[in-house]
C-alpha cells in the first residue's frame, strides 16, 4: 500500500511556514484530491466600504488586489456610471483604458516570471521581471505611482496625459516589443516547456462553464468571453484589437494566450495614444453631483478575467451594500478538477497557470499524507520537486 | 561593540511574513531581488525559516489569525532579531485598520525597530530602510 | 438552446414562470433584476444556465428592510446582459436553496454569505467556513441583522 504525501504548495519566495492555502492529498507520486484553507488573507472590504463615500471608495478598491490594482476601479466606476447615466469625455476612455492595458502589460510579465521560476528558469524570472520595470515606469510617469494609481473618480480620471508626452511614450512601448518577442520565444519553443506543460493541467469546457471561470483560463480552453468585447467599456469598442483564444486547455495554452495578450495590450496602447493626441487637453472629467437611489452592476476585464461589482444605493453619498467578485475566486475553485489525478512536481505549475492573485498564492499548501493526515511536505519541497523534474527532462533532450 | 550590532554588521538574512493584504508590498519586495535593484548585492537573502534570519520583515494589515502566527514566529526567532514594519498597513494598518478582523498594527503585537512607510514603498525605500538598519 | 430577444424576455419569463416571478426591473440599458418567489430558485435557475445558457457570476447576500436578499448575478455573455435573481428571506427563517447541486460555481458563495449573514443554504453539500476561519467563533455572524432593526446595520 503505498503512503499518501500531503504536499504543501509553498509560495515562491520563502515566506511563511504555515500558512495552508491549498492541501494536496497524495498518494505516492498522484494527487488525490485539494482542500482550500484560509482566514489568513480577510479583511472586511465590503463592509469598509459602507462607511466611505463613493468618491472615496476608489481608494480602497485599488487595495484588493495589487496586481489588479486597475481592475476594481475600472468595474465600480462602469457600474457607478450606469447608475448615474454619466457620459464620460473620450480622453478619459482613452487614459482609463491605457491604464488598463498597462496593467495587463504588467501583470502577465509577473505571471510569466512567475511561471519560469516554478518550472525552474530562473532566467526567465529575471528577464520577465526586469522588463516589466519598463511598464512600472510608465505608470510612475503617468500617475505618480508604480502601482495603485488612484486614476479614477466617477464621471472620468483624475489625471491627464499632456499630448506633448504622447510620442516619448510610444517610444518606451516600442522599446518593450522586442523583449516580448524575446520572452515569447524563450517559453514557446523550449522542447522542455512543451514536456512540462502540454498535457498538464487540463481543463474541458465543461469544466469551465461548470466553474464559471473567466479570463485566460477559459479562453486557454476555447471558450471566447471577455468583457472587453461582450460588453465593452470605455475606448475598447473605438480601437482594433482581437480576443485571444485557443484550444489545448493546458498550462501551455493558458501560457500562450497570456503571452500574445501582450502584444494585443500595446497594439492597443498605440491606438489609445494616436487618437488622444487629437483631443482637446484637460477635457477628462464630467462631474457627477449625485448618485441616484438603485442598484448598479459593472464590470471590467482584469488581467486574470472578470471583476465584477455590484453597488446598491439609497440615494445618500455612501453605499448600502457593494459586493466585489475578483475573478480569482471562480478560477481557483477549478484546481479541484485541474490537480486531481496530475503528480506532485506538476502541481506548482498547474496551480501558477490560472494565475491566482499574488493574494492567494502567497500563502499556498501543504501536502499531507491521505491514510494518516501527517504533513509531509512544504512548499518549498514542492517547488524544489518540480525543479527536479524540469532537470531530468533537460538531461533526457 | 555589543554582540548585537555586531551580529548585525555584515550581510542581513531576512524573513518574510505577510498578514491580510493586497501583495504590493510583497510584489515590491521581490522586486528587489531582480535585476534592476537586486539587493543580493548587499548579500541580503530572502530565507525559508525564521529560525536563520535577522531580520522579520511584517507587510499586510494583521487579522487575528496572522497575529496568533506572528506571535509564535516572533516567539520562535532566535535573538536578536530586528522587526520591520513594512508599508501602511504595516506601520498602522492602512486602510485596512477600520475592518472587523483587524488585530494590529504591528507594533501593539510585537516591538519594532523600524518602519518603513508607503503604498506601496518603492525598492529604493526599501533599500533606503534595510541599510538603516544596518546602520542602526 | 434558445435565441434571446431581450425586447420580449421580460415576457417570456412571465410566460413560463406565471406567478413564481414578482416583477421585472430594467435597472440600466443591458441590467435586468427579476424578482421571483424563492421556492422557484432552482426552476428558473436552471432555465438560466441550461434554456438561456447563461453564465453564474456569483450571488450576493444583504440585509434589507425585512430580512435578508440573496441576488443571483448571471451574465449573457453573447449579448453583453447581467440578469440577476432576486430573492427575498425573513429574518426569523433565512433559509433558501441551494445551487451547489445545479453548478459549482455556487458552491464557494453560498459557504460565504453563510458565514457572513449566517443564511442557510438547504442541501449544499457542504456549508463550512471559506474564508473566515480562525477570526470569529462559529456560530457568530457578524453581517447579520441586528434583532429589532428595520434598516441596513451602520457601518463601522
Amino acid at each position: 500500500m503505498s503512503t499518501k504525501t500531503i504536499i504543501p504548495i509553498g509560495p515562491y519566495h520563502p515566506l511563511q511556514e504555515e500558512p495552508e492555502l491549498f492541501k494536496l492529498y497524495c498518494e505516492g507520486e498522484i494527487v488525490k484530491d485539494i482542500e482550500w484553507e484560509t482566514g489568513y488573507n480577510h479583511r472586511g472590504i465590503e463592509k469598509i466600504n459602507e462607511s466611505k463615500t463613493f468618491d472615496q471608495v476608489f481608494f480602497v478598491v485599488e487595495r484588493v488586489c495589487g496586481i489588479c490594482s486597475t481592475s476594481h476601479p475600472f468595474a465600480y466606476a462602469n457600474a457607478m456610471e450606469e447608475l448615474a447615466k454619466a457620459e464620460i469625455p473620450d480622453r478619459a476612455k482613452y487614459i482609463r483604458t491605457i491604464i488598463g492595458e498597462l496593467e495587463r502589460l504588467h501583470s502577465h510579465l509577473l505571471w510569466v516570471g512567475l511561471a519560469g521560476h516554478f518550472l525552474g528558469y530562473n532566467t526567465v524570472f529575471m528577464w520577465a521581471w526586469k522588463y516589466r520595470e519598463i511598464v512600472l515606469d510608465l505608470f510612475e510617469r503617468i500617475t505618480g505611482n508604480r502601482n495603485n494609481y488612484a486614476m479614477f473618480k466617477i464621471g472620468g480620471v483624475r489625471r491627464d496625459i499632456p499630448n506633448s508626452q504622447i510620442a516619448d511614450i510610444k517610444s518606451v512601448l516600442d522599446t518593450l516589443k522586442p523583449k516580448v518577442d524575446l520572452l515569447t520565444g524563450a517559453v514557446m519553443d523550449d522542447p522542455v516547456i512543451h514536456a512540462r506543460t502540454k498535457k498538464v493541467g487540463i481543463l474541458s469546457k465543461e469544466d469551465i462553464i461548470n466553474y464559471g471561470a473567466v479570463g485566460p483560463t477559459a479562453r486557454a480552453s476555447g471558450i471566447a468571453i471577455d468583457v472587453r468585447k461582450d460588453d465593452p467599456y470605455a475606448a475598447y469598442p473605438l480601437v482594433n484589437w482581437k480576443v485571444i483564444t485557443s484550444e489545448g486547455c493546458d498550462v501551455f495554452a493558458k501560457a500562450e494566450v497570456r503571452l500574445l495578450e501582450l502584444y494585443e495590450s500595446i497594439s492597443i496602447i498605440d491606438q489609445c495614444l494616436d487618437k488622444m493626441t487629437h483631443l482637446k487637453e484637460g477635457d477628462i472629467l464630467n462631474p457627477v453631483k449625485n448618485i441616484p437611489e438603485g442598484m448598479a452592476f459593472g464590470r471590467a476585464e482584469a488581467p486574470r478575467g472578470e471583476v465584477f461589482h455590484f453597488v446598491k444605493s439609497d440615494g445618500s453619498n455612501s453605499p448600502v451594500r457593494h459586493k466585489i467578485r475578483a475573478p480569482s475566486y471562480v478560477n481557483i475553485a477549478t484546481f479541484k478538477k485541474s490537480c486531481v489525478g496530475q503528480t506532485i512536481a506538476d502541481a506548482t505549475i498547474i496551480l501558477a497557470a490560472v494565475d491566482p492573485c499574488y493574494c492567494c498564492t502567497e500563502r499556498m499548501a501543504f501536502a499531507y499524507d491521505y491514510c494518516t493526515g501527517k504533513k509531509i511536505m512544504n512548499g518549498l519541497d514542492l517547488i524544489r520537486i518540480s525543479h527536479q523534474k524540469t532537470n531530468e527532462l533537460k538531461m533526457k533532450m | 561593540m555589543g554582540l548585537g550590532s555586531y551580529c548585525f554588521k555584515k550581510s542581513l538574512w531576512v524573513f518574510h511574513f505577510g498578514g491580510a493584504s493586497c501583495n504590493n508590498c510583497d510584489i515590491e519586495i521581490l522586486d528587489c531581488l531582480t535585476p534592476r535593484y537586486d539587493v543580493e548585492r548587499f548579500g541580503i537573502l530572502l530565507v525559508g525559516t525564521i529560525r536563520h534570519a535577522d531580520v522579520l520583515l511584517v507587510s499586510g494589515s494583521i487579522n487575528k489569525k496572522d497575529k496568533v502566527r506572528l506571535i509564535e514566529l516572533y516567539n520562535q526567532a532566535p535573538k536578536p532579531l530586528l522587526v520591520v514594519a513594512f508599508g501602511a498597513c504595516g506601520c498602522t494598518g492602512g486602510i485596512f485598520a477600520e475592518g472587523i478582523p483587524f488585530a494590529g498594527p504591528v507594533d501593539k503585537i510585537i516591538p519594532v525597530d523600524a518602519y518603513i512607510p508607503g503604498c506601496p514603498p518603492k525598492p529604493e525605500a526599501i533599500l533606503a530602510g534595510i541599510l538603516k538598519l544596518t546602520n542602526k | 438552446m434558445t435565441a434571446i430577444n431581450y425586447d420580449i424576455l421580460p415576457d417570456i419569463l412571465k410566460l413560463n414562470f406565471n406567478s413564481d416571478i414578482r416583477r421585472i426591473v430594467i435597472q440600466q440599458r443591458k441590467r435586468l433584476v427579476v424578482y421571483i418567489r424563492k421556492e422557484s430558485l432552482l426552476e428558473i435557475a436552471n432555465y438560466f444556465l441550461d434554456e438561456l445558457a447563461y453564465r453564474f457570476i456569483i450571488a450576493t447576500g444583504m440585509v434589507s428592510d425585512k430580512g435578508y436578499e440573496v441576488i443571483y448575478h448571471f451574465s449573457d455573455d453573447k449579448n453583453g446582459y447581467i440578469i440577476n435573481l432576486l430573492t427575498e428571506l425573513e429574518e426569523s427563517k433565512p433559509e433558501i436553496e441551494s445551487l451547489a447541486n445545479l453548478i459549482d460555481a455556487a458552491n464557494w458563495i453560498e459557504r460565504e454569505i453563510h458565514e457572513l449573514y449566517g443564511i442557510k443554504f438547504i442541501n449544499h453539500p457542504n456549508l463550512t467556513k471559506l474564508i473566515s476561519d480562525g477570526l470569529w467563533k462559529d456560530n457568530e455572524f457578524p453581517y447579520a441583522r441586528k434583532k429589532g432593526d428595520n434598516q441596513n446595520p451602520a457601518g463601522l
